[in-house]
């Protein structure tokens, strides 16, 4: 898989604004952006009465425009204004990070920990976990990746009290089965070969985009919010 | 976070004799709820607002969300006509749908999260419980609920106590003297609406009867059919929507175990 060549597909995606809906990015809330942003076309549809009710009741022999409709138009017009470029100061913390993740993720190899008994079952996105890692050797050698989620996947059998300190959160997370929960940082001890892996718990996709036993995800660095990692669907490719 | 919790074992059949195994369970129940409110995954308790008025407040503060953005964006046109008296009324009527979506919404969902905030899961034993007669997917149920059951033996006091009080409740045997008020309360109870009274205390201490209307779905077997269940309640509020079940998920790993060895027989 070309990563390099699936970002710039997801880049032109984005662009065309399909890309939310590939990565079924909702928001349980109303998306007040779009209604703030949808808002300046009253608002200059106001500006524009205004601006013809004064020109049709304009006489030569007025010496100024009237003030109070100039106000008015004035005001219109900075509303309609403010809303055409600050609509996106009304997106949902959720929203901001779902955006700065189409725009900036990388795309990167996971690996499957643990999926919901539905997976592949049926024609809906259900939670998993899944393993991240940003380190090259993880896209180079990618039975590394694979192995190392089959050793975390191993923690939630283990009774946690005798498991290295370390372990003991990743076990947790792995056996509480909650979603969507922050990632949690993987030791290097359950990781041979790789570093700096994350646990994420993230919606799969019913047909996941895959190579192997490999999935592939947009993921921001160094963040462990939930809406920070996206499982890319096999439509990726068709982006 | 609960440290003992993650430091604890992997539960497959929690029986009612194995202390270890109870308070672990209660230790998970712990650990998942504070996992719920770190990430402030509320769906897991019912989404907020839920209850308190819900779900007709979520839907009327939807519906003055929609009103708020329809009259503002009439209001624009409005003013490219006039600045006149209309339009002050266009306006008034903005801002009258901000001050009613704040009353509404916000006070639904300050007491929600307050709830998810401070609630704990306990363990109660179905009393009574038939169909609702309003929707027939929900059950009505009366439950007591032990308060402060800590092990194995309190958690089997808390069976035997809520096997004797529902005996007394289905008629099988008369009530003590003390009782008669409580167990006439159950039985005449038209409300279910989480609410909580207390029990004399020769019945035990620390029992509370919470009266609930839940969705079958929600327990491990997807229908009322173990004696047990967990609510989630707020110990120190006894009022309305304060006591109610969540879902089973939350009840721990090898609950089913436990609640299948307390089968429920017919109590309607």
């Amino acid at each position: 898989m070309n990563l390099a060549d699936l970002r710039s597909r997801l880049s032109r995606s984005e662009k065309a604004g399909d890309l939310e809906k590939l990565l079924n990015q909702n928001d349980d809330g109303l998306p007040w952006n779009d209604f703030v942003w949808m808002l300046q076309f009253p608002a200059f549809c106001g500006a524009g009465i205004v601006a013809a009710y004064m020109a049709s009741a304009a006489r030569p022999e007025d010496s100024s425009p009237p003030v109070d409709q100039l106000l008015a138009l004035a005001i219109l017009a900075l509303c309609g204004t403010a809303m055409h470029f600050l609509h996106p100061l009304f997106r949902s913390r959720e929203q901001k990070l779902q955006y700065r993740l189409r725009k900036k993720g990388l795309v990167v190899p996971v690996a499957l920990v643990q999926a919901n008994a539905l997976w592949g079952h049926v024609d809906e996105w259900v939670y998993g976990n899944i393993l991240v890692s940003l380190d090259p050797d993880a896209v180079s050698q990618p039975n590394l990746l694979v192995d190392a989620a089959k050793n975390v996947f191993a923690l939630k059998s283990i009774d946690r009290s005798t498991l290295p300190k370390d372990q003991r959160e990743t076990a947790w997370n792995l056996y509480n089965e909650l979603a969507p929960v922050r990632a949690v940082k993987v030791p290097d001890s359950l990781t041979p070969g790789l570093s700096k892996c994350l646990m994420a718990s993230v919606l799969l996709p019913p047909e996941a985009l895959s190579e192997g036993s490999l999935l592939f995800a947009l993921a921001l660095p160094n963040e462990l919010d939930p809406n920070a990692i996206a499982v890319l669907p096999e439509a990726s490719l068709k982006a | 976070m609960q440290v003992e919790a993650i430091e604890g074992p992997v539960l497959q059949t929690v029986s009612q004799n194995d202390d270890a195994a109870v308070r672990a369970l209660f230790a998970e129940q712990r650990g998942m709820l504070d996992v719920v409110r770190q990430n402030r995954i509320w769906q897991w308790l019912g989404g907020v607002p839920s209850g308190f008025g819900s779900p007709s407040v979520a839907l009327h503060t939807v519906y003055l969300d929609f009103a708020f953005v329809g009259l503002l964006a009439t209001a624009f046109i409005i003013a490219g006509f006039t600045q006149g008296p209309v339009l002050w009324i266009a306006v008034g009527l903005v801002f009258a749908c901000v001050v009613a979506r704040l009353m509404l919404g916000g006070s639904a969902t300050k007491k929600t999260l307050a709830l998810f905030e401070c609630g704990v899961q306990l363990p109660a034993i179905v009393l009574r419980a038939v169909d609702d007669e309003d929707d027939e997917e929900l059950s009505t149920v009366a439950v007591l609920v032990g308060m402060n059951v800590k092990c194995s033996d309190d958690l089997r006091a808390l069976v035997v106590a809520g096997g004797h009080l529902r005996d007394y409740v289905g008629g099988d045997e008369a009530p003590p003297l003390d009782l008669r008020p409580l167990v006439a309360s159950i039985r005449d109870r038209a409300s279910h609406d989480g609410s909580r009274i207390d029990v004399p205390s020769s019945l035990g201490t620390g029992y509370e009867v919470a009266f609930l209307t839940l969705n079958p779905l929600m327990l491990p077997g997807e229908v009322v059919d173990s004696q047990l269940v967990f609510v989630f309640a707020d110990p120190a509020c006894r009022d309305a929507e304060h006591t109610r079940v969540v879902q089973s998920e939350l009840w721990g790993h090898g609950v089913k175990g436990l609640c299948d060895a307390l089968p429920l027989e017919e109590v309607a």
